[in-house]
């Protein structure tokens, strides 16, 4: 197995859907003492961050509504969730449904090719500018998810 | 930033070195209420558990003191350290030698290069023979355990530590 930039990504979603699927679902909205979030917000943010890094980013089409921008983009809390704000049920769904959808993408795409709309924070030690960076960013980011994941799900007996 | 494996895992160490080092040493020794650890114990486990991985894996030399695997390997707790477990200061210069050590090895090794020892992790489908793919193996680890390491300062500071 020659690992390319693609395989780690899907490594990470596999393991993850594997740990959000067994989730305690009466405990999804509930935030930890001292955090800002709950494994609701966890999961959206994840399911939202993973198409606008890999598919937006890219100048792609996604298919999440500006709602989802405001529900679970960067620095968003469950302060910001309306009525219409997906339930944990439908999290997990949407989150089967981008799994393989994503991978084909990963799977055609040029690794060099320049984004359409890079993401730099020199001094956040964070240069994304090609399609090969977004998806180790991608991967890395899903990643310190599942370990917040981890912890949120270990405080609250989920 | 290039697309290799090794370029993912340094990016993450580069991340998680910032954040180590900027941590409060006051905290470091607490366990948050409901978890089973310390971010000492998170920071010794992950530069073990890197080297242990694509080194120790691939057959090349380790940087790391002895003792490390019998203080910071896979479930192994604080419960496990003695006089010679390194304090917050002496870690931090463990992951800085161990991360040159790293970013001078990784080059030197080949994506496709077969691995001494084949991994796989129980129960997680997990597995890797190659040193690139163990490699992605150790990022995930690396990020997995960041992601903890952030959330330890809010919990230690909203219900004190033990």
């Amino acid at each position: 197995m020659i690992p390319r930039f693609t395989h780690h990504w899907p490594m990470v979603r596999r393991i993850l859907a594997g740990v959000v699927a067994e989730l305690e679902p009466g405990l999804v909205d509930a935030i930890p003492p001292g955090c800002r979030n709950s494994l609701r917000w966890q999961l959206g943010h994840v399911v939202w961050s993973s198409q606008w890094l890999l598919l937006f980013l890219a100048g792609e089409a996604t298919p999440q509504t500006a709602d989802w921008d405001r529900w679970f983009g960067f620095h968003t809390a469950p302060g910001d969730f309306t009525v219409d704000t997906p339930t944990w049920t439908t999290l997990l769904t949407t989150l089967d449904d981008a799994t393989p959808r994503l991978t084909r993408w990963l799977e055609q795409c040029d690794p060099s090719a320049p984004l359409a709309h890079p993401m730099v924070a020199v001094e956040m030690l964070v240069e994304v500018r090609t399609v090969g960076d977004a998806a180790h960013f991608a991967a890395g980011h899903e990643s310190y998810h599942l370990g917040q994941i981890n912890v949120y799900r270990r405080i609250l007996g989920a | 930033m290039g697309f290799s494996p090794t370029d993912s895992f340094l990016q993450c160490r580069q991340l998680l070195g910032g954040f180590s080092a900027g941590l409060d040493p006051a905290l470091v020794n607490d366990r948050p209420a409901g978890l089973g650890n310390t971010l000492h114990w998170q920071l010794g486990h992950v530069i073990h558990t890197a080297e242990a991985l694509i080194l120790g894996l691939s057959g090349a030399p380790l940087s790391l003191p002895a003792g490390f695997g019998e203080w910071f390997g896979r479930g192994t707790s604080t419960a496990d350290y003695t006089a010679a477990t390194p304090d917050w200061a002496g870690l931090l210069a463990v992951l800085q030698s161990s991360t040159a050590h790293l970013a001078t090895v990784l080059p030197t090794l080949p994506a496709k290069q077969a691995l001494v020892q084949p991994f796989a992790l129980p129960g997680t489908g997990l597995d890797a023979r190659t040193v690139g793919a163990v490699t992605v193996v150790a990022t995930w680890h690396e990020g997995l355990h960041f992601g903890q390491m952030r959330a330890f300062p809010a919990l230690l500071a909203a219900r004190g530590g033990s």
